[in-house]
């Protein structure tokens, strides 16, 4: 399918702005659909400052009359999900819900819908395929997995195509150091500032890194196909994190030794995602291996200081 | 025992009212629509007339100290989850959400909750459905069950907060409502208001042999009261894992009413499940529980209290 017009949810995001500038480049017309002001903001898309759980939502999609709508605004910290889960919730479950009611709404073919790998909990058998039994062991992975199953609704009950991508641990230029899912962007921020980051656990959670470009292309690839369904976006490819520290450490020329901080405990151990129905059905494959990707993301923070 | 009963004063939750008090335990109710038409609160309980999803809850359970919370309170249409999706998961997904967290606040140590099976499992090729059969909910109102049964999964490992949540079949008995004005009863309770008071036409959608398994209140009352008494956490099929077609519905209605009544035919209703039966394996093993009362039986006793309580 040909995209003429396309809503970004969370396009002010990380992973939204890259996805925006793609989408822009193939002459799609953008709207961003966001709470907080871009950061990195293309002339060509525009910009609607709107919280997706308040009002205003219908009428947003209702003008624009997108094709597509991808849907990447969420509430992303999963540690907090376990303090507030009431407050994850309403962003990602009631949020979601008002995103898909104003697609639905506006006649949108198609949803994409930036789901996660974390609805697998800690998976008996690694890497990781769509067939394995979901386990969501926190709000986060919940409120994620409940997208997911709200857009089978939408799909049976209204013909509204969607596909769900279950992420694995996305990075590269833009992201935003605060966040815990950044390791890459923690570490990398520390040893820029000449501190010894913290390796939580016994430094050998297991985490699949995704290059933001792949995972944008993955988005673009869905929406432009015939194809409905859940698919796990990741690389294959699992990556210890005191192994991912070396890498960056070694990237940057530091001799720092991070600190154990062995009593911050990783629910989940490993998380490696099998990509194979992308693969099949989307023809979709990542293409930049880490030590590319990484060593591209620092010279992009390197150029940033 | 304390225990704390959202809807209280409902179909389900004043059935088990009263028998909690009629056994000696003592019950709180909170209930909004207490003092509506068709609410049955027992003048033993007590009674906060208020939403559970109002920030007073919080207050009321740190007060009142139950030993559980039995949760039925809920958005309970089917039909109206699918018409407005955000309203059903605010209620069944938000409001839910936020009386866990204010039960853990107030130390409550069990929660039990009445999830559904024929909503949960959709329209499952696998009949009668056992526990462990993956399920793909068909409507909003089915995600939000199955959504908030994870958070309570999770709130047990979290913060040890046990709890059961017993997938239910169709229930029926005295005091279900038709859908006025507390949303939808199910299908047995339509009949007998069309049969015994308004005389409309009974409306069959398809050709009548979709199929439900329905369970007499009583036995969920009696699965409740197992889940509350007995040291299990977990989720439990709890149904008779019989089927009974709408077209037998229909005869054994006007078999006991002594007369036949005008049928209109209608297609089916998108997202609306065609069979539903639940297997009672998982409640036998877990809660020693097994249907007391046959569908037979029940469905007597549901149109002597109908006609008592409606017709003059």
């Amino acid at each position: 399918m040909q995209i003429s017009r396309a809503i970004v949810t969370g396009g002010s995001g990380f992973i939204g702005s890259h996805l925006v500038d793609a989408l822009v480049e193939r002459g799609v017309d953008v709207t961003v659909v966001d709470m907080a002001e871009p950061k990195y903001r293309n002339a060509k898309a525009s910009y609607v400052t709107q919280d997706i759980r308040r009002e205003g939502m219908e009428e947003v999609f209702a003008n624009v009359k997108p094709d597509v709508v991808f849907h990447l605004a969420a509430h992303i910290d999963d540690r907090a999900s376990v303090l507030e889960p009431v407050m994850n919730a309403e962003h990602n479950v009631l949020g979601s819900l008002r995103v898909f009611e104003a697609a639905r709404l506006a006649h949108a073919k198609k949803i994409i819908f930036a789901s996660s790998g974390v609805v697998y909990g800690q998976a008996a058998k690694l890497p990781i395929t769509e067939k394995a039994p979901t386990n969501p062991l926190t709000p986060y992975a919940i409120s994620k997995l409940t997208g997911e199953q709200y857009l089978h609704f939408y799909q049976n009950q209204y013909g509204l195509q969607f596909v769900a991508f279950r992420i694995a641990n996305v990075y590269g230029p833009r992201q935003d150091g605060s966040k815990e899912s950044g390791a890459i962007t923690i570490f990398t921020n520390k040893v820029m500032a000449g501190e010894a980051p913290f390796i939580n656990d016994d430094g050998m959670t297991v985490r699949d890194y995704i290059h933001v470009s792949d995972v944008v292309n993955a988005f673009i690839t869905a929406a432009e196909s015939d194809v409905s369904g859940v698919f796990n976006c990741g690389t294959k490819v699992g990556t210890a994190t005191r192994e991912l520290y070396a890498m960056v450490a070694n990237e940057l020329g530091s001799t720092l030794e991070p600190i154990a901080r062995p009593e911050v405990k990783d629910a989940v151990k490993s998380v490696i995602l099998k990509p194979a129905q992308a693969r099949k059905q989307l023809g979709w494959k990542p293409k930049v291996r880490l030590a590319r990707g990484l060593r591209q993301t620092l010279k992009w923070y390197k150029a940033k200081v | 025992m304390k225990v704390v009963i959202t809807g209280g004063a409902g179909f389900l939750g004043s059935h088990l009212v009263d028998a909690l008090i009629a056994r000696g335990d003592e019950a709180v109710v909170i209930d909004h629509h207490v003092k509506e038409k068709h609410r049955f609160p027992n003048p033993k309980s007590k009674i906060h007339k208020v939403s559970f999803g109002d920030p007073s809850v919080k207050d009321i359970l740190r007060e009142e100290r139950p030993d559980a919370i039995v949760h039925l309170a809920a958005q309970i249409s089917v039909t109206k989850s699918i018409a407005d999706p955000a309203m059903d998961a605010e209620r069944n997904i938000r409001d839910s959400l936020q009386l866990l967290q204010s039960a853990v606040d107030a130390g409550v140590k069990k929660i039990v909750f009445a999830s559904s099976g024929g909503a949960i499992y959709g329209d499952h090729p696998k009949r009668p459905t056992p526990l462990l059969e993956k399920a793909q909910p068909l409507s909003p109102y089915g995600v939000a069950k199955q959504s908030f049964e994870w958070y309570l999964e999770h709130f047990y490992q979290q913060h040890g907060l046990q709890y059961v949540s017993l997938r239910f079949s169709n229930l029926f008995g005295p005091r279900q409502q038709v859908a006025k004005p507390m949303g939808e009863g199910n299908v047995i309770s339509l009949f007998l208001d069309r049969v015994l008071v308004t005389g409309e036409p009974l409306t069959i959608f398809g050709d009548g042999t979709s199929s439900r398994d329905f369970l007499y209140v009583d036995d969920a009352v009696d699965a409740i009261l197992r889940s509350l008494d007995q040291p299990v956490t977990g989720i439990i099929n709890v149904g008779t894992g019989k089927a009974t077609t709408v077209n037998s519905l229909y005869e054994q209605v006007t078999e006991l009413h002594g007369s036949a009544h005008p049928i209109k035919h209608e297609p089916y209703r998108k997202g609306e499940v065609l069979h539903s039966v639940i297997h009672p394996g998982s409640a036998k093993k877990l809660l020693n529980w097994k249907p007391k009362v046959s569908f037979k039986k029940g469905l007597k006793r549901t149109y002597a209290w109908y006609k008592q309580h409606f017709t003059k």
